[in-house]
């Protein structure tokens, strides 16, 4: 107890000591700083830091959902003795949407004008938030087709065309969205989206099942085809429009 | 310091917002004055770069206002502007900030300095959600300060700062 | 190792103006240091900016000193004495008085590691020691400065 008292009391010395010396060494403030600072060419953040950075800025309800998707397709894979393929495109439009929301947040939370007036403008958020965003879905989609293909009868090719088809479904009405409605409301637009998608991919393996036969096949491809396609000019055009912003003048 | 603006004009559909307007602007504080939907919120997006001009040219110092050189160089506080939702003061200057292109040490420096500045530290760590209207504006300005700008545009300035019978913008 | 210019600004003017106890003259030598670091590639890449940034600093202060030796301040009064406490202010001075019988480089030690928090491995560094050694002379130098309180 003796030497834990010591211990503390010279301790408590050596801080006042140390306190005693910073206020010894202070200085009177400078008179030049911010001008010199200012003219300094200081470095930058740079791009792979920004992305980084835009990283934390994703909605942690994205990732969780992802996440949640991955997990209920293992547990479904494990323990369900039927295709699964059914499940794994009925729930990859919920994660589809992600994009779209991403891409309109600025808007529905009303920072696109300061984003716009940044150095990393509107244009490099949105591009950043899908760049990353589409580098985890492939991600996901990696993980869950060879998982699918493992449990269902398809082949991998064609397990692959039946997820991504909805995925990008999902992600083109997703933009065209954030494309045309803006506020809030867009949220709900959203989410009956993927709904709507999603309830139709359980509907049609029930009344058309010979949609997922082999003859079938390319007809699927044609569609993925088309919404790459579409995806891309959605794409395109949400890039356009955010180098200006619209205004209604009313 | 030169802010030329040489015959901007802008058009939305039938309206004609902005009519070839020349201004030179050098250091000062300036104030626009005008009626309302007399264009002058067109006119200070397109100062700021954030709006095209449909015709004509605005440049600072010969750098055009829709460059990433001038945006680093501008201050800029809009006439309404938002908030992620998971946003507290803090939180969003040092989103700002890194979008300005500080890096994040820089950012968090200066945001501390910006929020004592406009007194906003003990509040910082609370969402935006809470702030009151004034405490709004006041971290909408400190965003404006983040990267020691050259030159600020500020969209409907201060009550007190506005004419009786108008409403402002300011420079 | 980055170094950040705006947080290094303050602590190399801190250690120029304790070195010349002249606020323009630490000014401007503060400013020089930077302008020769950010000159020199070399000196930002290899991971040694900070080391290179007070041996900048410490050798320009040098230069000024032999260059036109400054004139001899009286020792600074702690500033806004009405709400120290006596106890405090005679403690200040004593500590003051204790810094200055310390040898110079052992006194500039003490302001890199306590006040300026530069790293134990680039104070080592600048002054060519080791380790061990910046203990040896911080302890011994702390306790001599905690005598005289």
């Amino acid at each position: 107890m003796k030497s834990y008292h010591r211990y503390r009391t010279t301790h408590t010395a050596k801080q006042n000591t140390i306190r005693l010396l910073q206020e010894a060494c202070e200085a009177p403030p400078p008179l030049r700083r911010d001008s010199f600072i200012q003219a300094l060419p200081n470095r930058k953040i740079s791009t792979l830091a920004f992305l980084r950075f835009q990283v934390g800025y994703i909605p942690k309800w994205i990732w969780g959902m992802s996440a949640v998707i991955f997990v209920l397709a293992l547990a479904a894979a494990c323990l369900l003795e039927q295709d699964i393929l059914q499940i794994l495109s009925a729930v990859i439009p919920f994660v589809a949407i992600a994009s779209g929301i991403e891409s309109g947040r600025s808007h529905i939370y009303a920072m696109a004008e300061l984003e716009m007036s940044s150095r990393f403008s509107l244009k490099c958020v949105i591009l950043a938030r899908m760049g990353i965003l589409g580098l985890s879905h492939l991600f996901l989609l990696a993980a869950l087709i060879p998982l699918g293909a493992l449990h269902s009868t398809a082949g991998f090719l064609q397990t692959g065309v039946y997820l991504l088809t909805p995925y990008l479904a999902a992600t083109l009405t997703g933009l065209w969205i954030s494309r045309k409605i803006r506020g809030k409301e867009a949220g709900y637009a959203y989410l009956g989206t993927a709904a709507f998608i999603s309830g139709c991919l359980m509907y049609i393996p029930a009344t058309l099942p010979d949609c997922y036969q082999m003859r079938y096949f390319h007809r699927w491809g044609v569609l993925l085809v088309l919404l790459a396609g579409a995806v891309i000019y959605e794409f395109t055009k949400i890039i356009q429009e955010t180098e200006e912003l619209e205004w209604n003048l009313s | 310091m030169e802010l030329i603006v040489d015959r901007i004009s802008k058009q939305y559909q039938n309206k004609i917002a902005v009519d070839r307007i020349s201004l030179t602007f050098t250091k000062g504080i300036y104030g626009l004055l005008g009626a309302n939907g007399a264009g002058k919120t067109t006119f200070m997006r397109m100062i700021c770069g954030v709006l095209r001009s449909d015709s004509g040219t605005i440049t600072m110092d010969g750098m055009d206002v829709t460059t990433e050189e001038y945006r680093s160089w501008l201050g800029y506080l809009p006439q309404d502007f938002g908030y992620y939702p998971e946003f507290t003061g803090m939180d969003f200057l040092l989103y700002m900030a890194v979008l300005k292109g500080m890096t994040k040490p820089q950012a968090r420096r200066r945001a501390e300095e910006l929020l004592e500045l406009v007194a906003l530290t003990e509040t910082a760590r609370k969402k935006i959600k809470t702030y009151s209207g004034g405490m709004k504006q006041r971290l909408g300005i400190a965003q404006a300060l983040l990267n020691r700008p050259g030159s600020s545009s500020w969209m409907n300035p201060p009550r007190a700062w506005i004419p009786r019978n108008g409403r402002g913008s300011a420079i | 190792m980055f170094i950040d210019l705006e947080e290094q600004y303050d602590k190399i003017y801190r250690y120029c103006y304790y070195k010349l106890h002249h606020r323009e003259k630490a000014e401007d030598i503060t400013q020089e240091a930077f302008l020769r670091f950010l000159e020199n590639e070399h000196y930002q890449n290899t991971g040694k900016g900070l080391q290179y940034l007070y041996t900048i600093a410490r050798n320009l202060c040098i230069d000024e000193f032999r260059r036109k030796p400054l004139e001899e301040l009286p020792p600074d009064l702690p500033e806004s004495t009405e709400n120290k406490l006596e106890n405090q202010l005679l403690d200040s001075i004593c500590l003051k008085n204790a810094l200055t019988r310390l040898p110079e480089e052992d006194q500039e030690i003490l302001l890199l590691k306590y006040v300026n928090e530069v790293p134990a491995a680039t104070i080592c560094q600048i002054y060519n020691i080791s380790r061990f050694t910046l203990y040896r002379r911080t302890t011994k130098s702390l306790s001599q400065l905690k005598e005289a309180l």
